[in-house]
């Protein structure tokens, strides 16, 4: 039970909600600051960047905050490798941001993508690798989950977390890539439909 | 300065392509008060926040050479969930300007007492208005861009308002867009009429209204 908890909630809850979080409420980001658009100085890319900071140091501070309770409670354990763990969760921010300016466009142009994209999350729930390890997963079923780069994120900070755990599964240059090919369009697709991302009343 | 260089700009609307501004040149010469007449959905507050850099052009540049204001308007340049002071700081931490003079002048100017602060969302229009004006007042701008809100408040904030405006004037410019020809005329030395996408200056604020006035007569 213990390590269950541990599995779910410290290793697998907080990088999808820094997933969740970050990529979400980048959706709304431009709707619901359009009067500090107002101000030339304040561009689109300015509060879609200034809510992935908020929302990653929010859930940041929440675990670091649940971690010492458990702590406290006697059931806390710290990771044995904290750099590890900072680069899996930079990684699944950098990949949630790189989806949250595509998200912040495709609603520009698509007002109900918002309930499409929490759908997405919603699976990705189940596909993440959360409340179980994907290596109690049949080999056909993990291969199809293995193209889900959160699931690669949850398990990076697990075999930082954990001294004896290193799947041979994990991909880390695969969630990398994600970000890195997802921030790029999210930039490029913000960079050059900003003009009609945001029109005032 | 304010340079328009072949500025296109177009909104889609229901009823298809609605144009602002097609093609348009203009300079808005440092020195002189504009004041800016059109009829109402001329474009004329899209014209404001394209000079300001609120929005962009669909094509073309404009290029300043200037610190502009931010546009004061009706539409509100404020985060609703900050206070008033919050608002305030966060103004004069983005225009580079000292943070407790700033404050201070604001919160005399506008004279919201307590709301001061609240939350922007429980303002009233004319607080809002009022710490519209005193922010845009308290940072030091060459150019300031006024959207139709000079009627704002008592008598008594009115007159203050436009002392202050007086004031500044003869440091700094202002281009006007307001329905009142006697403000413009209080205001302006030069004028410019918007009208079918097209943008005309006019060297003298009388030979504008006078343009203007006989456009709305032939469109009636």
């Amino acid at each position: 039970m213990f390590l269950w908890w541990r599995l779910l909630h410290h290793t697998g809850l907080i990088p999808y909600h820094v997933f969740v979080h970050t990529s979400s409420s980048m959706t709304y980001a431009v709707t619901s600051n359009g009067s500090l658009l107002q101000l030339p100085l304040v561009s689109t890319f300015d509060v879609l960047f200034a809510r992935a900071v908020l929302e990653l140091a929010t859930d940041l501070l929440v675990a670091v905050i649940l971690l010492a309770g458990f702590g406290a409670l006697g059931l806390g354990t710290l990771p044995h490798d904290v750099a590890g763990m900072s680069a899996s969760l930079a990684a699944v921010w950098m990949f949630a941001c790189g989806c949250g300016f595509i998200n912040a466009v495709v609603t520009g142009f698509f007002k109900s993508w918002d309930k499409i994209w929490t759908q997405v999350t919603r699976l990705l729930y189940f596909c993440s690798g959360i409340f179980y390890v994907p290596g109690n997963m049949p080999d056909w079923v993990r291969n199809i989950l293995a193209w889900n780069p959160v699931l690669h994120g949850i398990d990076w900070l697990r075999s930082s977390f954990f001294v004896d755990y290193e799947p041979h599964w994990l991909d880390r240059t695969y969630l990398v890539t994600a970000a890195g090919l997802t921030l790029l369009v999210g930039l490029g697709l913000e960079r050059s439909l900003r003009r009609q991302l945001y029109e005032p009343q | 300065m304010i340079r328009l260089e072949r500025v296109t700009k177009a909104y889609r609307t229901r009823g298809g392509r609605r144009v602002v501004l097609d093609n348009a040149n203009a300079i808005f010469e440092s020195g002189h008060n504009f004041g800016v007449l059109g009829v109402n959905g001329a474009g004329k507050s899209t014209l404001i926040r394209l000079l300001a850099g609120s929005e962009l052009p669909d094509r073309g540049i404009v290029r300043r050479w200037a610190r502009v204001s931010f546009p004061l308007g009706f539409g509100s340049t404020f985060h609703s969930a900050l206070s008033g002071r919050e608002n305030a700081a966060f103004l004069a931490r983005i225009y580079g300007a000292s943070m407790r003079p700033t404050i201070g002048y604001v919160e005399e100017f506008a004279e919201l007492g307590e709301y001061f602060d609240m939350p922007v969302n429980t303002y009233s229009a004319g607080m809002r208005a009022r710490l519209a004006f005193a922010a845009c007042l308290a940072i030091d701008f060459d150019v300031y861009l006024i959207d139709e809100v000079t009627e704002i408040g008592d008598q008594r904030f009115r007159r203050k308002c436009a002392e202050a405006f007086r004031a500044r004037m003869a440091r700094s410019d202002i281009i006007l867009v307001t329905h009142n020809p006697q403000t413009i005329r209080q205001y302006c030395d030069r004028g410019a009429i918007l009208s079918n996408g097209a943008l005309s200056l006019y060297d003298d604020v009388g030979a504008a209204l006078t343009r203007y006035h006989r456009m709305l007569q032939e469109a009636i």
